[in-house]
């Protein structure tokens, strides 16, 4: 008996490494995301990373970085967790989020700017879907247009698309990811696949109507994979990502895409600030601008009911200067 | 040949090797030779010889000439450089028209764009030629403009240049591109491309942006769907398929809850706007049916005076008569029914209720309708004197008995 299982076991191991053998791409296939925050994160990021993390099971979560600067660490962090793919998100000022998705130890990184931030619990949509279903990946045609969107879209089909076969993946597919480029940035949404059948008694109907029509039963299939009818729940998160700057090493090496459209949101809030203060600077040069004027009638002296004749001829010249210049 | 000698020393300043360069420079002219050898070989196959040695002439000439055009050539990259919209594509365009014979020139450019900003270059394989020509080739861009023999030119304020480098990029995205072929089943990867790309009309409009993102996704799906589907692989969840979900159960109740409410706030909103709307008009319906009561009640007194006078004509007649009337006043007193109460079978109340009614109440001002005023402190209607002599009891013949004297009063005790 025990020979047998043996012999049975062993053709399957063979088979199992045949497999191995045969599938060599799905090795590269293979991913895993490390996903972490700098400190200072509000809780709205943490729970932008919470979601992320629940939409991808073959992330691993890590505790928040110390550092902004050294961000290169990431690189053996990464190693130290097999990770191929890193979602670090960088806040700054408490306000502002960035986004670096990278693929150590020497693919490209990506920094991106996030806007329009709103996580699954804020936003109250009715979708939801299997934790750790693989997501279908819908890319706008536009990613095929440019090199560096090129870039952006493999990183992306690598970090968010699900590798099948992943630890804590479910075999059904309840979800769809859509990357779309417009205004130079990238917005990512996530809905939730609904089916539904059409009524019994439509799909009853059109049966009937083909078995009359002498259709065969294999083709029955088909009809009825085109009687259930797909729609979509949004379940969130929504954000949008501009980016800004592509390196070619990983957390380091030179430059090789920058955004020139990209307006840093420091500057934005600088100028916005300026304006502002332009009201104040208009009236204090008012202010000023009187007191000199003043000074050149030498009213600063002159004073209501304590006028004398000379203080009056004093103005008097005072004024004829003034009108002489 | 001033120039070249001008060169020769910014080489110099720069550190670099003279020899190296010029020798680089020979290799690359031998290049275009070749090329242009073969070029005209293939053109002018069996033709005469002595348009070789022409050929050759010409070919001395442009070297000078291929010299001089460098130069031109780095005065439209420092042009470029000063320009603040510095389009990468628009400049590979312009290559292509320009100068079809320098193939490495044309791959230059766009090292040369980004090489102010960074100077350690990218190590790829596909650029290492690219470098090398570019490291002769680059000059800064304060350098440059001393030529100019402008004080103020030195100033020029570091404008943001877009670094594109295509390149670079695109050996980037080989060396991470997964290897997905036509072949690769799609269960694999779950990567689709929209056919078209997605036009937003108004991106800061909602509606139709979402819609548009909505439209992509759908799409997407229902490819996706078909695409695993006919490979065979699991897509729909089974009914009997629990598993743990990304929001979990309360986050779902909260947002159930919040559904219900939205709805219920929409409804009461609905409601509101209606009873505003039957307000507006409540006062022309309030008149209206006013209006129509009045007029029943008269229809109805009318009716009941009409059967009263039959009635009083019927004690004559035959019974047979009878009967027609009797349901006639049923049906007159089904149809007052609710009249009833307020006025009885019709007519005014009578005069003690109208008193009452003008004292408390009922129509007209209530207030100080009780309280005298001239006319009824002068009335003097009510007053007699014999009233005033009558006693407790209200009648005036029995009057209180005399008081007795002294003695039949202590001899009562």
């Amino acid at each position: 008996m025990s020979a047998v299982f043996k012999s049975v076991t062993d053709a399957r191991s063979t088979k199992s490494k045949e497999d191995t053998a045969d599938s060599g791409p799905d090795k590269k296939f293979r991913q895993r995301v490390l996903i972490l925050s700098s400190r200072g994160v509000t809780y709205r990021h943490r729970h932008l990373l919470q979601d992320l993390s629940s939409l991808l099971p073959h992330s691993r979560k890590d505790s928040k970085l110390d550092t902004k600067s050294k961000l290169f660490q990431l690189n053996e962090l990464a190693d130290l967790y097999n990770c191929n793919n890193i979602l670090f998100f960088e806040a700054r000022k408490r306000e502002d989020l960035y986004l670096w998705l990278s693929k150590p130890p020497n693919g490209p990184t990506i920094k991106f700017h996030v806007q329009n931030l709103h996580t699954m619990e804020e936003l109250h949509f009715s979708g939801n879907c299997l934790k750790g279903s693989r997501p279908l990946l819908s890319f706008d045609k536009r990613f095929d247009e440019k090199p560096y969107l090129m870039v952006i879209k493999e990183m992306m089909t690598q970090t968010f698309g699900v590798p099948k076969g992943a630890r804590k993946s479910k075999p059904f597919v309840d979800h769809v990811m859509s990357f779309t480029v417009a205004d130079g940035k990238v917005w990512i949404r996530c809905y939730q696949i609904c089916e539904a059948d059409l009524s019994k008694k439509d799909a009853k109907a059109v049966e009937n109507g083909e078995d009359e029509e002498g259709k065969k039963g294999g083709k029955k299939s088909a009809t009825t994979r085109a009687q259930t009818e797909v729609s979509l729940l949004e379940i969130g998160p929504r954000l949008v990502l501009t980016p800004i700057i592509i390196q070619e090493g990983s957390f380091g090496g030179p430059i090789i895409y920058e955004n020139k459209e990209y307006v840093s949101p420091n500057v934005l809030r600088a100028e916005y600030r300026n304006r502002k203060a332009q009201k104040f600077n208009v009236r204090n040069a008012q202010k000023v601008g009187r007191e000199v004027k003043r000074k050149v009638l030498k009213l600063d002296k002159h004073r209501v009911g304590g006028g004398g004749g000379k203080d009056w001829e004093e103005l008097q010249a005072g004024l004829k200067d003034l009108f002489d210049e | 040949m001033a120039k070249a000698k001008l060169r020769q020393m910014l080489a110099a300043d720069k550190g670099k090797v003279p020899y190296l360069e010029k020798q680089k420079k020979l290799q690359k002219e031998a290049n275009k030779r070749k090329r242009k050898l073969a070029e005209k070989e293939a053109e002018e196959e069996g033709d005469d010889s002595g348009d070789e040695g022409l050929n050759e002439g010409g070919e001395g000439e442009d070297w000078e000439d291929e010299s001089s055009d460098e130069e031109e050539e780095r005065v439209i990259d420092v042009s470029r450089l000063n320009d603040s919209d510095s389009d990468s594509e628009g400049d590979d365009d312009e290559d292509e028209d320009s100068e079809e014979d320098e193939d490495e020139d044309e791959e230059m450019e766009e090292p040369k764009l980004n090489g102010k900003h960074d100077t350690s270059k990218p190590t790829t394989q596909d650029d290492e030629e690219d470098e090398q020509e570019e490291d002769d080739e680059d000059v800064p861009l304060s350098e440059v403009d001393e030529e100019d023999e402008d004080p103020e030119a030195d100033i020029i304020p570091r404008q943001k240049l877009t670094i594109d480098n295509h390149s670079a990029l695109l050996s980037a995205h080989a060396s991470i591109a997964l290897p997905i072929k036509k072949s690769t089943p799609f269960s694999l990867h779950h990567t689709l491309t929209t056919t078209d790309p997605v036009e937003i009309k108004d991106v800061h409009d909602d509606l139709t942006r979402e819609l548009a993102f909505y439209t992509q996704a759908l799409d997407a799906a229902k490819r996706g769907r078909a695409a695993l589907l006919s490979e065979g692989a699991p897509f729909t969840r089974p009914t009997d398929y629990f598993a743990e979900m990304v929001k979990s159960e309360e986050h779902m109740g909260k947002i159930k809850d919040k559904m219900k409410e939205e709805a219920a706030q929409k409804q009461a909103s609905a409601d509101a706007k209606r009873q505003r709307d039957l307000k507006k008009f409540g006062k022309q319906v309030q008149v209206a049916r006013l209006q129509e009561r009045q007029k029943e009640k008269r229809e109805m007194l009318d009716k009941i005076a009409v059967l009263k006078r039959k009635r009083a004509g019927a004690d004559l007649g035959d019974a047979h008569e009878d009967d027609p009337f009797d349901i006639a006043i049923e049906k007159a007193a089904k149809a007052t029914g609710r009249d009833r109460r307020g006025g009885g079978s019709g007519g005014p109340p009578n005069a003690k209720r109208q008193k009452r009614n003008e004292k408390f109440g009922f129509g007209g001002k209530k207030k100080f309708a009780k309280s005298g005023d001239a006319m009824s402190s002068g009335d003097m209607s009510g007053f007699s004197s014999k009233g005033m002599k009558k006693n407790s009891f209200g009648s005036g013949k029995k009057v209180k008995a005399p008081r007795l004297g002294k003695s039949k009063r202590q001899g009562r005790r």
